[in-house]
């Protein structure tokens, strides 16, 4: 693990295997961390079990199936495999294999080898309390569900999707791409906007400091995100009449212009502390342009301290959307977010519900990760040269 | 071997750092023993491990990450390097003392002096009585509350020396205390210190320095340390003394006809920071250069010396109110700090070079290139001729195979010669000009100072050029200036030639000066020395605190300059001039 190149390849191939693998996996996983049902040792298929309310009637085994029954009224193919439910019916056609054979490999590794018949008597005989308790309101749940889930599944009434209850594997990478998306965007725009204003107010001091410093950010910092944040994606939706996959993108352009006094106040600090360095002082009386030793002497020797702001913005943003858009103030009706395919699921019924919610906290991590090492491989290229070999550290 | 065990006794230490580039070996089996009551001085060149061996005494490298420790400390009787962190820090607090470089952050700001003090007395199980140390360092009993604002340089300076020795402690380890300081300052610690082990004749000194004349006055012993080990071990007499600058100016000295090449008259400058007083650091000070008379600027710590410097050469502008007149070659100074000043290319400044991430040198340019682009700011399309003068200057200067280099792998003295290069290649070579040199030897070892000299000496020869050195070194001013400036308290206080100046100093701060470089003392240390202050007031004379011909005008008017023939001082009591030779 020593070459910085060896580990930066490492953690995109983790963040890679988590974008576009996990959503594969949430299934069998939200089956894990479910108890298996109390009377049965096959265990069929828990992920039916535990979303199956207590007083629901048998041959309802899930809300899922429940939605889809009025789109979807030819369940043959689907019936032997209840669990298969939690991938949905794929919208794309080449999918639907792969979740299958996903669902059916999993499956065996719990030690059943023919679901088949078994699952559909599986619902019937478990009742588990705590899986109620977790994951459904013991009382009106079951009956509301239905009632539910459809009117947030009216955005998308397509045969091809069918049902929001779980979302399929596809869905969800698209969803994890699109959060990325954001993410990135905050970022990118934050830094592009703090970064050119700390630099002039940095530089320049004075008026242009004490605008950018004392009025934007500070002011800015000084009222609370997520209300002017709300205010801003509501205006601009109204005003642009733009909904869905457009706001995305004005979404993330938004959270990073009001993150933005991040960067300004780092960046402005650290110009000041470049400014006063010798070597640029020096350039100054060499009779540069004020425009050029911002760019020659001071970015270049700023750019690694960027490199944290920059990941944790990504990130911060990544968090901002989905919380913007869980509430259904974002792009939420197209479900190209994770926050948004949250926001369609909302009544979480099964564990498997949750597994944008954590694709979301692993997503998180990896990026981290990815990003600082990416940053120090950066840094040690560009940033300050490694300090002298004659002096003690 | 008498029966006192030794205070410090180092075998076989050796210190590695895990470093990117692999594991460094700083210091390689060093072996050393201070004994109780002895003053020990470490010298040696950059990157011998000095300051890791002191870090080394004080047990900073204990457990730390990175650091591999090999050998054995003993100190006070116990082996150092396998304390518990608990038994380290009863340690220190019990015996050991340190002094470090960075002198004006080390006090607490939030703590009164006094209240500092009794915190390190009650630490090291003594009882708690701050006056005492205070009354032998000569610092104000009244002004044992004072908070370190509160205080001037110089009693900043003594309360820091009584907080160090007000543990009693049994080692004083003092890491090249003095390099930042002038002269008198430098000589103010030690003789504070020498006062202490007067004292307590039990307590061990060890200290690293630079300077050999300190070195040659104050230590017993001296140890010679390259490479990670002891190579000498002596008698400090034997050190060779401060080192014989030849006097490359004498040829050259001016004419008094001469024309002025700058003019200052009633410069002022206050600095000005919100909730606080406006600090006025320039107080209508006079200052004249005549073409080709390479000027020395010397005085205090904090007397405005860089502020001078730094509005000459544009670093800070210059508010037309401030100053009467400020002209270079007749023409006006303001608005220099824009960069299309007519003059830009006239006025330069060589920096004072302490660090090679921050320094003048770009840490990210390579020689060849840093030299180069302030030709290239001057002659833009000038990149041959400039490259050529490159490198036939690294050729004549001893650096020819330095110029893919960066920053960080030169040297001290190569960086410092390298900056005068690039300092020189952004003038013009057909008018006359100014440099501008920030003290150029100040962080040197001695043996660079040579070299950096006789590099501005060649430079004056080929380009017609006029030098303002800020400097601390006597030496320097000796060898390369003809005339010198002495500052104190914003104020310029005398203006000689330097021949007359060293001989025969006349306002009190220059007399102090003169006598702290020089290496003879009284025995009993020199009570002015010992009383010298900055001035906290800006009515009387400014040296009035520790001056001997004190009277009651001293107290109520500040001096101004007087003529004295080829020479000025600002002095209501100077002492008659002796008659030039």
């Amino acid at each position: 693990m020593r070459s910085p190149t060896r580990r930066i390849a490492l953690d995109l191939g983790a963040l890679a295997l988590i974008v576009f693998g996990l959503p594969w996996l949430t299934g069998p996983i939200g089956a894990l961390i479910t108890p298996p049902p109390a009377n049965t040792e096959e265990a069929p298929a828990p992920t039916a079990s535990d979303s199956t309310a207590p007083d629901s009637t048998p041959p309802a085994p899930d809300s899922a199936p429940l939605d889809e029954a009025p789109l979807d009224p030819p369940p043959g193919e689907r019936a032997p495999l209840d669990h298969g439910d939690l991938f949905d019916a794929p919208p794309a056609p080449d999918a639907a294999p792969a979740a299958r054979g996903d669902a059916l490999g999993d499956d065996d590794l719990f030690g059943d080898g023919d679901p088949g018949p078994t699952s559909p008597d599986a619902p019937a005989e478990s009742g588990d309390p705590l899986g109620d308790a977790l994951f459904a309101d013991p009382e009106p749940a079951p009956p509301s569900a239905p009632e539910r889930t459809p009117a947030r599944a009216q955005p998308d009434p397509t045969p091809d999707h069918p049902a929001p209850a779980g979302p399929d594997p596809l869905t969800l990478s698209r969803a994890t791409l699109g959060s990325l998306l954001v993410g990135l965007l905050t970022a990118v725009v934050a830094t592009l906007l703090g970064g050119l204003l700390g630099l002039i107010s940095g530089y320049r001091g004075g008026l242009v400091e004490r605008v950018a410093v004392r009025w934007f950010a500070d002011g800015l910092d000084a009222l609370p995100q997520f209300v002017v944040l709300v205010t801003a994606v509501a205006l601009y939706r109204d005003l642009a009449g733009t909904e869905g996959d457009a706001l995305l993108l004005a979404v993330g352009v938004l959270i990073g212009a009001v993150n933005s006094t991040q960067v300004l106040l780092v960046v402005h600090h650290q110009t000041r502390l470049i400014a006063a360095r010798k070597y640029v002082i020096a350039a100054r009386l060499m009779g540069w342009s004020a425009l050029r030793v911002v760019r020659r002497k001071i970015v270049p020797h700023l750019r690694h301290e960027l490199i944290i702001p920059f990941t944790q913005l990504v990130v911060w943003g990544l968090f901002v959307e989905t919380a913007l858009s869980y509430l259904g103030f974002g792009p939420s009706s197209t479900g190209s977010t994770l926050g948004a395919q949250l926001h369609r699921i909302d009544p979480f019924a099964r564990p498997a519900d949750l597994a944008p919610a954590l694709v979301m906290c692993l997503l998180t991590v990896a990026l981290a990760a990815a990003l600082r090492d990416l940053g120090d491989a950066i840094e040690a290229r560009l940033g300050e040269p490694e300090p002298p070999t004659t002096d003690a550290p | 071997m008498t029966a006192t065990p030794p205070t410090v006794r180092v075998t076989g230490l050796s210190v590695a750092f895990d470093t990117p580039a692999g594991r460094r070996t700083v210091l390689d089996g060093l072996d050393l023993t201070v004994r109780p009551g002895e003053c020990l001085a470490i010298v040696g060149p950059n990157g011998a491990g000095k300051t890791v061996l002191t870090n080394a005494l004080l047990g900073r490298y204990n457990r730390a990450p990175g650091v591999h420790l090999g050998g054995h400390i003993q100190i006070c009787g116990e082996d150092l390097l396998t304390l518990s962190p608990r038994a380290l820090r009863r340690l220190r607090a019990r015996h050991l003392a340190a002094i470090f470089q960075d002198f004006s952050h080390t006090l607490n700001p939030i703590r009164s002096i006094g209240g500092q003090l009794r915190q390190m007395q009650t630490l090291a199980g003594l009882a708690a009585d701050p006056r005492t140390p205070l009354a032998r360092v000569n610092f104000p009993v009244d002004s044992v509350g004072d908070r370190p604002h509160q205080l001037s340089q110089g009693m900043k300076q003594r309360a820091l020396v009584a907080l160090a020795l007000a543990n009693r402690p049994r080692l004083v380890i003092a890491d090249e205390v003095t390099s930042a300081l002038d002269v008198i300052n430098q000589q103010v610690v030690f003789e504070l210190i020498t006062g202490e082990r007067r004292q307590r004749p039990e307590m061990a000194v060890v200290f690293v320095c630079h300077d050999t004349r300190l070195v040659r006055q104050y230590a017993d012993r001296v140890v010679v340390i390259d490479h990670g080990r002891v190579v000498e071990d002596g008698d400090p007499q034997r050190v060779t003394p401060a080192m014989g600058l030849r006097a490359v100016a004498a040829e050259q000295t001016a004419d008094d006809d001469a024309p002025t090449l700058l003019d200052a008259r009633g410069i002022s400058k206050r600095f000005r920071a919100p909730f606080r007083r406006p600090r006025l650091v320039l107080r209508g000070l006079d200052l004249r250069i005549r073409h080709r008379e390479h000027t020395a600027l010397i005085g205090a710590s904090g007397s405005g010396k860089t502020t001078l410097a730094n509005l000459v050469t544009g670093v800070l502008p210059i508010d037309p109110r401030e100053a009467d007149t400020l002209t270079f070659d007749g023409a006006s100074l303001i608005g220099l700090h824009r960069p299309d000043h007519p003059l830009r290319h006239r006025i330069q400044m060589v920096f004072q070079d302490p660090d090679a991430a921050i320094g003048s040198i770009d840490p990210r340019l390579t020689v060849e290139q840093v030299i180069l682009e302030p030709r290239l700011a001057r002659e833009p399309g000038a990149e041959e001729a400039g490259r050529r003068w490159v490198h036939q200057k690294l050729a004549a200067f001893g650096l020819a195979d330095l110029a893919d280099r960066r920053a960080a792998h030169l040297s001290g003295g190569q960086r410092q010669r390298v900056e005068i290069l690039r300092a020189f290649h952004g003038l013009r070579p057909d008018r006359p000009t100014l440099m501008v040199a920030d003290e150029p030897t100040s962080m040197l070892d001695p043996a660079f100072v040579g070299e950096v000299v006789d590099i501005f000496a060649a430079l004056a020869d080929e380009y017609d050029v006029t030098y303002l050195f800020i400097t601390h070194s006597l030496e320097l001013m000796r060898a390369l200036c003809h005339r010198v400036a002495v500052m104190f308290d914003g104020e310029l206080v005398e203006q000689a030639p330097v021949d007359r100046l060293t001989l025969d100093p006349l306002h009190p701060y220059a007399r102090l000066l003169l006598r702290a470089g020089r290496e003879q003392r009284e025995a009993d240390g020199d009570p002015e020395l010992r009383r010298f202050t900055l001035p906290d007031t800006a009515t009387g004379c400014p040296a009035r605190a520790w001056c001997r011909s004190r009277t009651a005008t001293c107290d109520a008017h500040r001096p101004r300059l007087q003529r004295f023939g080829d020479r000025e001082v600002a002095c209501h009591h100077p002492p008659r001039p002796r008659r030039t030779p």
